[in-house]
């Protein structure tokens, strides 16, 4: 049996792990607003939401998202969804933020779910690894978001893969969340 | 502390398995079907990896995690913490366990397919 197979072998590990997980004690985080500023955060939040809003009005009515859930008709909701394995997708960059990037679908690749012209927003995680422009990987973190040193401009296509992604509809308006793996420039 | 848990734990599996409380779902059951999907199943007994073998591989795989994603992977599979109980433990939301967990799992399975493991 796999799972008494597993079970039996968690058993078997070294007390070392149990002990990590025992006495973890979890950062203390301070809230975006207050490292960055209240009054500034509450600025962006509102000129982003009203010129966001505007645009996503007419654009994300009779968009195709699939998934596994099937959201409710009415209020906020947020639902995830994940893949059998990575898609990819090319996305044109088109504004930065501390831990994401608004973007276009500027060609569906082989992921089913997003098609070209769909507007969403990709989040860098835990793990994304983002292949930067001298070769080198960088792996994001999301304690200490550092956007402004991937360096890549508005209007840059971006080869974004991912395994998971999140629909949040607020009334009749639909956000989508893609959480990257893998980001890069694309050739 | 560690190994009266271990202990606790042993005899606890032991009383689990043994009632086949496993039939009857419960939170532990959930979390090794979440497991299964992950895990090759060979019939051959050639095949077969003991448990302290794979206990092994598992902590290899471990150490490639950051330690949160490590704690979360043992407060789901080792303590059998519910998804909102790891949320407050580690100060995260449960959407972001939710992901987290479905994606080490990921990782799990591509670590023990490259080492050929089948259970």
């Amino acid at each position: 049996m796999n799972a008494k197979k597993f079970s039996d072998a968690m058993s078997e590990l070294d007390s070392k792990y149990i002990d990590e997980a025992l006495n973890y004690k979890k950062k203390a985080k301070k809230p975006f607003w207050m490292k960055w500023g209240a009054m500034a955060a509450c600025l962006c939040l509102v000129v982003v939401s009203a010129l966001t809003i505007s645009d996503l009005q007419d654009n994300l009515s009779g968009q195709g998202t699939t998934g596994q859930g099937n959201p409710s008709g009415e209020g906020t909701m947020e639902q995830v969804y994940t893949l059998p394995q990575a898609e990819t997708m090319s996305v044109e960059l088109v504004e930065w933020s501390v831990d994401h990037f608004k973007g276009i679908v500027v060609d569906a690749g082989d992921n089913s779910i997003f098609p070209a012209d769909a507007e969403l927003s990709v989040v860098f995680d835990y793990d994304t690894e983002i292949l930067l422009e001298d070769g080198t990987i960088m792996v994001f973190n999301p304690d200490e978001p550092d956007t402004d040193s991937i360096g890549w401009k508005e209007g840059t296509i971006v080869t974004v893969k991912f395994v998971s992604y999140d629909e949040y509809r607020e009334g009749n308006h639909f956000y989508n969340h893609v959480y990257a793996s893998y980001v890069e420039v694309k050739e | 502390m560690s190994y009266l848990l271990k202990i606790v734990r042993n005899l606890s599996l032991k009383a689990y398995w043994r009632t086949e409380a496993a039939k009857r779902g419960g939170r532990y059951t959930v979390a090794l079907e979440e497991i299964e999907g992950c895990i090759a199943d060979r019939k051959t007994v050639e095949d077969e990896i003991g448990a302290k073998e794979l206990a092994r591989i598992i902590e290899g795989f471990l150490d490639t995690l950051t330690v949160e994603n490590r704690v979360i992977f043992l407060r789901r599979y080792w303590f059998a913490d519910s998804y909102q109980d790891i949320a407050a433990f580690i100060g995260l939301t449960e959407k972001n366990v939710s992901v987290r967990l479905t994606r080490i799992r990921g990782k799990m399975k591509q670590y023990l397919m490259e080492r050929e493991v089948f259970v």
